[in-house]
C-alpha cells in the first residue's frame, strides 16, 4: 500500500504536475473501450495475410487512439490539481462535472478529427468510451437522458462521485452536511426525472406498427462466389416473404444488399411486381445497399413501398474511419507500407463517401428516423430533423466478425439514443443479434443468436418529443462553461 | 476519349439518315484540302502528306505496298481514296465493304481509334470541320465519321465474329429436358455471378488502362484476355450440350450472350492500343447484364409449364419464388 502511494505521489509530481494520473487511468480505460480493434476484420478482406504485418496495421491505431482519448483524460486532471483551487469544497463537485463535460465534449470532437479523412463528418459524433454508456442498463439512470443527454449522465457522474470522495477524504461538520445534501439532491433529481418520463405514457393501440427485422450473416466481400450470393439471397427471399405475411415494416440490416442482388435476376419491369407481391396491404421494406456511384461508393438505405416503389433513400453519413474512409493520418504510413510490400491493398479498393440528404424519411403517416451502422454513435446524427416518430439503426457486425464487446458497446448507445429521443429504435443486424428497444431506452425484443431469422415486435409510433429531442447538448454544455468560468476565480492550492 | 464521345453522341443527335454515299463527303474533304489550304490559309499538300502525286492521302513511297495506282487517287473506283482507305484498314485495290486489309478478315483487328484519327484528321484540314466551316458541311463530316465509328464498332463487336459448332440435338421427353436444364442451370448460375461481379471489376480494369503503370496496365490486359478464354471454354461447353429441340431458342440467346460477353472482353484487352474500341466494349458488356434477366425468367416459366424438375434446380427455385404470382 505504501508502495502504491509512492508510486501515486511520483506521477502526480511529474511534470505537467496533475496530468499523469488521468492520462494513466484513461490509456487503461480507453485501451480496454477501444480493445475490440484486435477483433476487426478488414484485414482478411484486404488480403494481408503476413501475422506481423497485420499486428502492426492495428497497433498503431490502436495506441493513436488509445493515447488520443486519454490526454483529454489528463488534460481534465490537470485541471483538478492546478485549477479551482480557491473554491469551496462543497462546490468542487459542480467545477469538476462541469469541466468534465467538457473535456468529454472536446474529446468527441478530437476522435473525429484525429480519423478525419476525405469527406469525413466532423463534430461531436464519436461518443465512443464516455462513461454514461457504462451505466446503459441502469433504467434509473439511463431514462432521464431524455432531458439531458449523455453529457447531462457524465455530469452526475462525476458530480455524484466527487461528492462521495469528498465526503469520505474531508473533515468538517458543515462540510459533509452540505456534501451529503448534493448527494441526497442528485438522486432526488434523477427520481422526480424518472417520475416524470412514465407519466402519460400511455401507448394507443391504434397507430401500433408490427415491425420485422431480417437477421442476416452476409459477410464483407468485394466479390462473392456465384454459389454464396444464390444461398444468401434465397435465405433473405424466404424470409422476406414470411415477414411480409405479417408485418407493416420490414428492416435489412445494413450490407444487405437485397435490392441489388435482385435486380441481377429480375428486370426493370418485373422487380416492382415481385414487391408487389408479397402482400395485400402497403408495407415498408428497408433495404441497404452498397452502390457504387460515380462519385465514390454509398452505404446507401432505399425504402421501398410494396405497392408504390422506392419512396425515398438516405445515404450513411458518419462513416467508419479505416473500414469506409481513409484518414489522413493514416495514408501516408499505409502508402509508404504498400510501396515496401508491392501489395496495394488500400489505394486500389474503391473509398465510401459520406451522403447529404436527410435521414428522416417519410412513409404514409409516419417519419422514419434512419440510423446505418456508425451512425449510432452520434447523438446529433440521432436527434437532427427531430420530428420523428421511430427509428432504425441497419447495423453491421461483419468487419467485427460479431464481436460482442463492440456489439454491447453499439447496444448501450443504442439505447440512449432511444431515451434520448423518446422513440422505438429497432436494431437489424448482420453478424450480431438484433433489438427492440422501447422509448425508454430497455430492451423489450431480441433474437437469441446471430445468423438468419426474423424478428418481430409490435411498436408504437409517437409524436412526442423530448427535451433533448428539442434542445439537445446546448443546455448542459452551456451550464457546465459557466460552471467552469465560476470555478476558474480560484488560485489556492489543493492537496489530496 | 472525350472527344471521340462526343463525336459519336453527336453523330446521334445529328440526323444520320440523311448520310447517303457514307465517307464521299470525307472523301472529297480530304482531297480537296490536300490540294489546297488549310485551316490557318497554309498550304497542306507538302505537310501532310509528302510526294502524294495523286493527293490520295497515301504517299509515293507506300504506293507499292498496298499496290495502288500512285497516279489513281481511287484505284478500285469505289469511290473512297486510297488513303482513306488504308487509315480505315480497308484494301484499296478491292471495291466493296468487305475489302479488310486484314488477312483473317476480322473487324476485331481495326483499331478504330487510329482510323478516327485519321478521319478527323483529314476532314479538319479539309475545312470540313474546321471553325469557319459551312454548319451543313461541318455536321455532315461530325455525322459520316460518327457513323463510321458506329458501323466499325458494330462490326468489332458483332457476336457472330465467334465461330460456333452445330447444335447437336436431344429429344423433347422431359428426361432429356431436365438433363438439359441441369447442365445449362450450373451454366448459367455461374455467369449470373461472374455477370453480379463485373461491373465493378471491369470499370476498375478499363480505368486501369488510362494509368501511367505500365503493370497495371499489362495487369488488365491480362484480366480481359483470360475473360475471353474463360468465356471462350463456356461457349464450347455450351455447344457440346445436347439441346432439346423446343429449347433451341433459349439456347441460342445463352449462346449468343456469351459470344457477346467474349467478344466484349477481347475488345476490352485492346482498350491499351485503341481506347475507342474500348469504350465499345465496356457498352457492350453492360448490354450483357440486361439480357440475362429476361432469359433466366423465361427458363423458369418454360420450366414451370413444362412440369419441370432439374435436379440442380436451386437457381430455378429461387427465380420461380421471385416471379411467383405475377
Amino acid at each position: 500500500m505504501v508502495r502504491i502511494n509512492e508510486i501515486y505521489k511520483k506521477i502526480l509530481k511529474t511534470k505537467p504536475s496533475g496530468f499523469w494520473p488521468g492520462f494513466s487511468v484513461g490509456l487503461f480505460y480507453f485501451g480496454y473501450i477501444f480493445f475490440w480493434f484486435w477483433s476487426v476484420r478488414s484485414l482478411v478482406s484486404f488480403e494481408i495475410e503476413n501475422k506481423i504485418f497485420a499486428f502492426l496495421i492495428i497497433l498503431l491505431p490502436y495506441i493513436i487512439t488509445v493515447a488520443g482519448m486519454a490526454l483529454f483524460w489528463g488534460v481534465f486532471s490537470y485541471s483538478l490539481f492546478n485549477f479551482f483551487k480557491k473554491t469551496g469544497q462543497v462546490f468542487l463537485p459542480f467545477f469538476w462535472a462541469g469541466t468534465f463535460v467538457l473535456v468529454e465534449y472536446l474529446r468527441i470532437w478530437f476522435f473525429g478529427i484525429l480519423w478525419a479523412g476525405p469527406g469525413a463528418l466532423l463534430g461531436s459524433h464519436w461518443t465512443l468510451g464516455t462513461p454514461a454508456y457504462l451505466l446503459a442498463n441502469l433504467d434509473f439512470v439511463r431514462q432521464p437522458a431524455a432531458y439531458w443527454g449523455i453529457y447531462g449522465i457524465d455530469f452526475l457522474i462525476v458530480f455524484f462521485g466527487t461528492a462521495l470522495f469528498l465526503l469520505a477524504k474531508l473533515r468538517g461538520k458543515d462540510s459533509k452536511k452540505i456534501l451529503v445534501f448534493e448527494i441526497l439532491s442528485t438522486i432526488a433529481i434523477l427520481f422526480f426525472a424518472n417520475f416524470f418520463l412514465t407519466l402519460n405514457k400511455l401507448e394507443s393501440e391504434n397507430n401500433k406498427l408490427v415491425v420485422s427485422v431480417i437477421q442476416t450473416k452476409n459477410p464483407i466481400k468485394t466479390f462473392y462466389e456465384p454459389e454464396e450470393l444464390l444461398a444468401g439471397f434465397s435465405e433473405k427471399n424466404k424470409l422476406l416473404k414470411e415477414a411480409a405475411s405479417k408485418s407493416n415494416v420490414i428492416i435489412f440490416p445494413e450490407n444487405a444488399d437485397f435490392s441489388k442482388t435482385l435486380s441481377g435476376f429480375l428486370d426493370i419491369d418485373s422487380v416492382p411486381k415481385y414487391f408487389a407481391g408479397l402482400s395485400q396491404k402497403n408495407i415498408l421494406i428497408i433495404d441497404s445497399n452498397k452502390i457504387p456511384e460515380r462519385e465514390g461508393l454509398k452505404s446507401k438505405t432505399i425504402l421501398i413501398d410494396s405497392k408504390e416503389g422506392a419512396v425515398g433513400f438516405y445515404d450513411k453519413k458518419l462513416l467508419t474511419p479505416g473500414g469506409e474512409s481513409l484518414p489522413y493520418i493514416a495514408k501516408i504510413p499505409l502508402l509508404i507500407s504498400e510501396r515496401l510490400t508491392k501489395n496495394y491493398f488500400v489505394s486500389s479498393r474503391p473509398t465510401f463517401i459520406k451522403g447529404e440528404e436527410s435521414n428522416v424519411q417519410n412513409h404514409q403517416s409516419n417519419k422514419v428516423k434512419i440510423l446505418v451502422c456508425s451512425d449510432i454513435v452520434s447523438p446529433a446524427l440521432a436527434r437532427k430533423d427531430s420530428n420523428f416518430d421511430f427509428m432504425t439503426n441497419l447495423n453491421n457486425l461483419a468487419v467485427f466478425d460479431g464481436d460482442s464487446f463492440i456489439e454491447k458497446q453499439l447496444l448501450s448507445m443504442a439505447k440512449f439514443r432511444a431515451a434520448e429521443n423518446g422513440k422505438y429504435l429497432i436494431i437489424s443486424s448482420n453478424f450480431g443479434r438484433s433489438y427492440v428497444i422501447n422509448p425508454l431506452g430497455k430492451v423489450i425484443n431480441s433474437t437469441e443468436s446471430t445468423g438468419y431469422q426474423i424478428l418481430t415486435s409490435d411498436i408504437v409510433p409517437n409524436q412526442t418529443r423530448t427535451w433533448y429531442n428539442k434542445l439537445g447538448d446546448i443546455p448542459i454544455l452551456i451550464l457546465s462553461f459557466i460552471v467552469v468560468l465560476l470555478g476558474l476565480k480560484t488560485t489556492r492550492s489543493r492537496d489530496f | 476519349m472525350f472527344l471521340f464521345a462526343g463525336l459519336i453522341i453527336a453523330g446521334i443527335f445529328l440526323n444520320i439518315r440523311d448520310v447517303t454515299g457514307l465517307g464521299a463527303n470525307i472523301t472529297g474533304a480530304i482531297k480537296t484540302g490536300l490540294n489546297n489550304v488549310g485551316p490557318n490559309g497554309s498550304s497542306l499538300s507538302g505537310e501532310l502528306v509528302k510526294n502524294d502525286i495523286d493527293s490520295d492521302g497515301l504517299p509515293d513511297e507506300e504506293e507499292p505496298l498496298y499496290r495502288t495506282d500512285p497516279l489513281n487517287p481511287d484505284t478500285d473506283g469505289d469511290g473512297f481514296l486510297d488513303g482513306e482507305e488504308v487509315a480505315a484498314g480497308h484494301d484499296p485495290t478491292k471495291p466493296g465493304p468487305d475489302d479488310f486489309l486484314s488477312t483473317d478478315n476480322n473487324p476485331l483487328s481495326i483499331n478504330i481509334t487510329d482510323k478516327v484519327s485519321a478521319l478527323m484528321t483529314g476532314a479538319f484540314y479539309a475545312g470540313d470541320l474546321s471553325a469557319d466551316a459551312d454548319p451543313e458541311v461541318y455536321e455532315k463530316a461530325l455525322a459520316d465519321i460518327s457513323v463510321e465509328i458506329l458501323n466499325d464498332g458494330v462490326n468489332a463487336l458483332n457476336p457472330d465474329n465467334i465461330q460456333t459448332n452445330k447444335t447437336i440435338f436431344s429429344s423433347d421427353s422431359k428426361e432429356a429436358q431436365e438433363k438439359y436444364l441441369n447442365a445449362i442451370g450450373l451454366i448459367v448460375q455461374n455467369i449470373w455471378g461472374e455477370i453480379i461481379n463485373e461491373p465493378r471489376l471491369a470499370t476498375e480494369k478499363f480505368v486501369n488502362f488510362y494509368s501511367d503503370d505500365a503493370q497495371a496496365v499489362d495487369d488488365s490486359r491480362n484480366y480481359f484476355n483470360s475473360k475471353t478464354d474463360y468465356y471462350r471454354e463456356v461457349i464450347a461447353e455450351v455447344n457440346a450440350l445436347t439441346v432439346p429441340p423446343s429449347w433451341l431458342d433459349i439456347h441460342r440467346q445463352i449462346i449468343s450472350n456469351l459470344q457477346t460477353l467474349t467478344v466484349s472482353h477481347q475488345t476490352l484487352s485492346q482498350t491499351a492500343e485503341d481506347p475507342l474500341k474500348g469504350v465499345f466494349g465496356m457498352e457492350n458488356l453492360i448490354s450483357v447484364y440486361q439480357n440475362i434477366q429476361p432469359i433466366i425468367v423465361t427458363v423458369t416459366q418454360k420450366i414451370r409449364k413444362n412440369n419441370l424438375n432439374p435436379p440442380n434446380g436451386e437457381l430455378w427455385s429461387l427465380i420461380d419464388s421471385l416471379i411467383d404470382g405475377f
